[in-house]
């Protein structure tokens, strides 16, 4: 019965505290105005400053936040028990990850469309706007590692998802060439594709490709440095499109099955609050648990998204709600799938009897269980081998990541400097925009599966992890200093907000001081690059909570509610 | 139509050289002798006041003096009435200040001038000379036909896949436009409809037919004027290497001011490919009549 | 009241379903500007005085060149292309 308990409950929650907490976030915090004109308005230019409807914008919005993130933190997190993990991702989500990427999408739509990095600039400190590249820049390396790490372990322990997975690149590849190159029908091509990709499946399914590790690294370097130089319409573009179609399918799916089988919990609810999650090492819930579950509760990223993109094409300012904060939702959701199918069959597939997951775990577990969770419960409703299922789960979840490891790459590359520094040359002009293209991405990527080499993704993810809950603290912070001193609404919201700013600044420090000071890393040149990445994350962290500080003493007065 | 260019270093006689050939070239036919040189001796060789229009001298024989500083002017003119009209989309880059600027700017002179050569290579005559600006500039002008060719492929290039990428987004999005300041533009997706790239080709297309103009032999002649001494003569050559680096080749040799000397026969020696000419020191080199005197001393040029 | 409902779910599904189409050419559409943006910044980097090609090119194709100039002076001005890049990263 828990399981569909659990989802119903999380469903039940999300929907209650959407139209009470969340409505009061619009009405006091936001004061959002139905007819007060967005910038996809004021700014109409008909390329990025366009009104897209409500609906489409919450899906595509959701597309972009969604990744492998939501599903791999939760899968290490079981380890504390699914009791408190649930709990992170339903409140983290509710009073600090939704807050912040609605908060980040309404800031950025009160500010012309501009950044939460611009904002941050104007109204905490411009040291603060300026950390943000310095960020970016030393976190795309954790990001190609961490990603790297998981797929090579995915592919390694489920090799039929392996072929599946290179089957749909080629498939991808194909979708590109018809939809973009050819001009084939819209509709005609997406239903090629799927079926393709659904072929791939099963092909795969048949033919697992079984190699170890670290091949699967050297794989996976190859893979980044090709893909993130082809132009964007052979496989990027394609595959992004079809993952969204993926990702919805599972997740609907998902929701149906474990709401219908109503399975009782195999897995324990509470193990210790030192369980052994990171690194082999006991890792205390408090400050670790941002470590872990980051996208699911809160991810730092959704802030690009959401004043990147979206702020930009919002019709009105009351559909902000459903698309930054319902969408926040929606990756909550997609989380609690995850602890819910983990905890259902958890103690089957990984071996582990429950009174030893607190320690037992994290050797165990993790995303393998996941996905043998997945496939068992969808074998269970749906039927089929549960072989297939986990091919198909293992498929999203690559999907995702090869995703995101081709865009951190390309990151990499979009710099003033890579354009032009070639064309001073004048000679070999721009046939060296080709050369630096290789060497920028070829660095990153080095280093990135290095660590991934000897790292392991249990290792990694959090130390990522750590980068992104960051950048979420300083876009919290930004949105407190909004809040506090744009907006002015009444104290207790003020409060609201404020708190989950600092709780998470604390968390985050004093997290990450952790991680550096308690975990061992066996191979010392990753050692040295995954701390020192961290350790600059921390002297941002204090530059910020020192600008915040300056910033939330000036009175109100001083700041300005809209760009000059 | 024949086109000869003559070369050399400042005061060797270039201007001299082009009043004699355009001299001879008049009696076959229709000539017009324009000269880029700044120091604007061609007047003074024809005892004639020449301006920016075609004056004519003798019996089919034309001359006009290029103002360099006005070519250039007119040309960032050109260029500032460009961004006026589009001075709408322009909200940020405020430019007029810097106009006079651009003048100076590394590679103005030599666009001015070339499109000015080219304007002149149009108009209607059997044979043009150009008394050549400096030789550093001469064949800066000539390399940049060149290199606007290779600028212009991969402008090209780039411009293919943009059209490529718009084609693509508007067959799945619809048609594409842009809106400022309340203006609606359209935004050309193929070829057909976008002028850009037709300029770029028929730009592209002007330009490499003026390059096969000049390499073509029997069209384009080049001749380099020397004195008989080092300088002049280490400027010669470097004026053979620099035009075959270009895929050009020298013609004729004209000796200016020559006497019997040893440095002579180095100079022989030296430039025994090409022919050469040479012409005594005259005492008095102006007026049309002393002109057609020296005009022997170029055999059947 | 009941109608308002499925009329309110229709268009949100179909909306929704926009969504995908919407995604299809994102990121085509990202790539897009920044090649247009190189295709101009190219042509008008003499006024910043790099290496580019003569102004000539520039004379004749400027007239045309309205979205192009809009989306490199956009982009001079915000240089935020971080969170524009940031909707395609999926992380």
């Amino acid at each position: 019965m828990m399981s569909a308990y659990l989802v119903l409950i999380s469903l039940v929650i999300y929907i209650v505290l959407y139209y009470t907490y969340g409505k009061g976030l619009e009405k006091k915090v936001v004061k959002a105005d139905s007819e007060r004109p967005t910038p996809a308005h004021k700014m109409y230019d008909g390329v990025d400053y366009v009104p897209a409807h409500q609906a489409v914008l919450y899906g595509h919005h959701f597309a972009s936040i969604a990744g492998a993130g939501p599903i791999v933190g939760p899968a290490m997190a079981m380890a504390w028990g699914w009791l408190p993990s649930i709990l992170w991702i339903w409140f983290g989500n509710i009073f600090i990850g939704a807050v912040h990427d609605y908060l980040a999408l309404m800031s950025s739509v009160r500010y012309d469309g501009k950044s939460i990095q611009w904002i941050a600039g104007r109204i905490v400190g411009k040291r603060t706007g300026i950390t943000f590249p310095v960020y970016i820049w030393f976190t795309l390396v954790l990001v190609i590692a961490a990603f790297t790490a998981v797929v090579s372990n995915l592919f390694h322990k489920i090799p039929q998802a392996a072929t599946a997975s290179i089957l749909f690149l080629i498939v991808a590849v194909i979708l590109g060439f018809l939809m973009y190159k050819v001009k084939l029908n819209f509709y005609v091509s997406t239903v090629i594709g799927i079926v393709l990709l659904v072929a791939s499946l099963f092909i795969g399914f048949n033919n697992p490709l079984l190699l170890d590790y670290n091949t699967w690294n050297i794989f996976l370097f190859v893979y980044i440095i090709i893909a993130s130089a082809l132009p964007v319409w052979v496989l990027l573009q394609p595959r992004d499109y079809l993952n969204a179609y993926i990702l919805w399918f599972g997740l609907l799916t998902a929701g149906i099955a474990f709401i219908a089988l109503a399975k009782p919990f195999e897995g324990p609810a509470f193990t210790t609050f030192s369980a052994v999650v990171i690194g082999g090492q006991p890792s205390p819930f408090w400050p670790a648990i941002p470590l872990v579950i980051a996208c699911g509760a809160l991810s730092g990223f959704h802030s690009l998204v959401g004043s990147g993109t979206s702020s930009k094409q919002l019709d009105k300012e009351v559909h902000g709600l459903i698309v930054g904060y319902g969408g926040m939702f929606t990756e909550g959701f997609l989380s609690t799938i995850v602890i819910v199918s983990i905890a259902v069959y958890g103690v089957t597939v990984t071996g582990v009897p429950a009174v030893e997951w607190g320690t037992g775990y994290a050797a165990k577990g993790g995303l393998s269980a996941f996905v043998a969770s997945y496939a068992k419960g969808f074998s269970q409703f749906y039927g089929y081998d549960e072989t297939f299922w986990k091919t198909f789960a293992t498929l999203w979840i690559s999907a995702f990541a090869l995703t995101s490891l081709d865009t951190a790459a390309r990151l990499g590359r979009f710099t003033w400097q890579e354009i032009f520094e070639p064309l001073y040359d004048k000679n070999r002009t721009l046939h060296n925009i080709i050369a630096n293209r290789w060497v920028a991405s070829a660095i990153a990527a080095a280093l990135g599966v290095y660590m991934a080499w000897y790292g392991g993704y249990k290792l990694l993810w959090p130390a990522f992890a750590g980068m992104n809950q960051l950048l979420a603290s300083i876009a919290m912070i930004t949105a407190a200093v909004w809040v506090a001193k744009v907006q002015r609404p009444a104290k207790v919201w003020n409060y609201a907000i404020l708190i989950p700013a600092l709780f998470l600044w604390v968390t985050v420090t004093v997290g990450i001081g952790w991680y550096v000071l308690t975990i061992p890393i066996k191979d010392p040149l990753t050692n040295i690059l995954v701390k020192s990445i961290l350790v600059i994350g921390l002297i941002l962290n204090f530059i910020l909570i020192a600008d915040f500080v300056s910033a939330y003493r000036k009175p109100a007065e001083e700041f300005e509610a809209a760009p000059t | 139509m024949r086109l000869i260019f003559v070369l050399g270093k400042g005061g060797v006689g270039k201007t001299t050289v082009s009043a004699l050939l355009a001299l001879r070239h008049s009696k076959l036919g229709k000539t017009l002798v324009a000269s880029l040189d700044p120091a604007h001796n061609l007047g003074d060789v024809f005892q004639e006041k020449l301006g920016m229009k075609e004056k004519r001298i003798a019996d089919n024989l034309y001359a006009m003096e290029v103002d360099l500083d006005k070519v250039v002017r007119d040309y960032i003119g050109e260029l500032e009435n460009s961004l006026k009209h589009t001075y709408r989309y322009l909200t940020v880059i405020n430019l007029e200040k810097y106009f006079d600027v651009l003048k100076n700017y590394p590679g103005v002179e030599e666009s001015a001038l070339l499109e000015a050569m080219r304007k002149i290579i149009k108009k209607d005559y059997d044979t043009i000379i150009f008394d050549t600006p400096p030789t550093g500039l001469t064949l800066r002008i000539l390399s940049l036909a060149e290199m606007t060719l290779i600028w212009l492929d991969k402008l090209i290039e780039i411009r293919k896949k943009i059209l490529d990428r718009r084609k693509a987004v508007e067959k799945i999005q619809g048609e594409l436009c842009v809106v400022i300041d309340g203006e609606r533009y359209e935004v050309p997706s193929s070829e057909e409809d976008d002028a850009v790239i037709r300029e770029m080709y028929q730009y592209r297309d002007e330009i490499e037919d003026f390059i096969h103009m000049i390499r073509n032999n029997s069209v384009s002649e080049f001749i380099a004027v020397m004195n008989p001494e080092p300088l002049s003569f280490y400027e010669t050559k470097r004026i053979i290497e620099y035009l075959q680096k270009i895929d050009i080749g020298l013609s004729r040799v004209i000796v200016n001011k020559s006497e019997e000397c040893d440095f002579l026969g180095e100079i022989e020696r030296e430039f025994s490919r090409y022919q050469i000419f040479k012409i005594p020191v005259m005492k008095n080199p102006v007026g049309i009549e002393n002109i057609r005197k020296i005009c022997e001393y170029l055999g059947d040029a | 009241m009941g109608h308002n409902v499925i009329e309110s779910v229709v268009q949100f599904l179909k909306g929704f379903l926009g969504a995908f189409k919407k995604g299809s050419t994102e990121i085509i559409e990202f790539e897009l500007r920044e090649l247009e943006n190189i295709f101009t910044l190219v042509q008008m980097g003499f006024f910043i005085g790099i290496p580019s090609p003569p102004p000539t090119i520039l004379i004749r194709t400027m007239p045309h060149l309205a979205r192009e100039i809009f989306i490199m002076t956009k982009r001079a001005v915000e240089d935020d292309v971080l969170s524009e890049m940031a909707g395609v990263f999926d992380i």
